[in-house]
């Protein structure tokens, strides 16, 4: 019985392996295969089975939107960057330092409001279900950041951060 | 009551027939056996059912045919376990670099 047992025991580590070798394997090869590192938009397509037409009208509002983006992120990257300056170098007044919080958070405000337009767009760009789709993921991926801990700010009294 | 003496033939014949068949010395391993079947037949009635089924389980996959199969079954169960998970890894990666390039506040 002994025997019997351990013979079972090495099929059954034996067995385990190989698949779980394989798996890992297979997994690597089939990812790669399928990746396109150089396409953005390879998620959509895939993801909410686009048509190449459809595709072609989300690259054009694609095309369009980066620099937007990419300007927004720039001007918001330079506030920062002033902010942090202004209160490494100390005495500056409590109301200069706001100011600057303001203009940051309005930029701020000002790219997610471009990005919800985009996002809209591209939603109205593909097949009216699919689309659907799209904007409550691109709204839970993007906004429910800051959701998250903005829910925190209610009178939740099981927050961490509640206020008696 | 004394046995009685066979005749002198009957000793003769067996002397002969002893002859004729000598004994074999007894193969390796056999008093082993003997004291594990003595050992697995003073057992209750579970643990002999469960031995032989172990036994019978563990011969079956010591046959050449039977192991190669396993073995491609589970080469077969992990390339179609990979395909599934690379599936996903692939639809994952290609979903972050879509978010990366749209948007700078992500939750993942």
């Amino acid at each position: 019985m002994r025997r019997s047992l351990f013979i079972l025991l090495m099929v059954l580590l034996a067995g385990s392996a190989t698949a779980g070798l394989t798996s890992l394997l297979a997994r690597r090869v089939w990812a790669q295969y399928l990746a396109q590192p150089g396409d953005d938009l390879a998620w959509l397509r895939r993801e909410f089975r686009l048509s190449e037409a459809e595709l072609g009208a989300i690259r054009v509002l694609h095309a369009g939107y980066l620099p937007r983006c990419r300007d927004y992120c720039q001007r918001i990257g330079q506030r920062q960057g002033e902010l942090w300056a202004l209160l490494e170098s100390g005495g500056q007044a409590a109301q200069v330092i706001e100011a600057k919080l303001i203009a940051i958070g309005t930029l701020r405000a000002q790219c997610q409001a471009a990005m919800l337009q985009h996002f809209l767009e591209v939603s109205q760009a593909m097949p009216p279900g699919q689309g659907q789709r799209y904007l409550a993921e691109m709204r839970r991926l993007t906004l429910g950041f800051h959701e998250r801990f903005e829910q925190e700010m209610a009178a939740d009294p099981a927050s961490p951060h509640a206020h008696p | 009551m004394s046995k009685p003496v066979p005749p002198m033939e009957d000793l003769k014949l067996s002397a002969l027939l002893r002859a004729a068949r000598p004994e074999r010395a007894l193969p390796p391993g056999f008093n082993e056996a003997v004291w594990r079947r003595l050992e697995r037949d003073s057992g209750t009635g579970f643990d002999t059912g469960l031995a032989d089924f172990l036994d019978r389980l563990a011969a079956l996959f010591l046959r050449p045919r039977l192991a190669a199969a396993g073995a491609v079954a589970m080469v077969l169960v992990g390339i179609a376990v990979g395909v599934v998970q690379g599936d996903r890894l692939a639809s994952d990666l290609a979903r972050q670099q879509y978010l990366a390039a749209v948007s700078p506040m992500t939750s993942r």
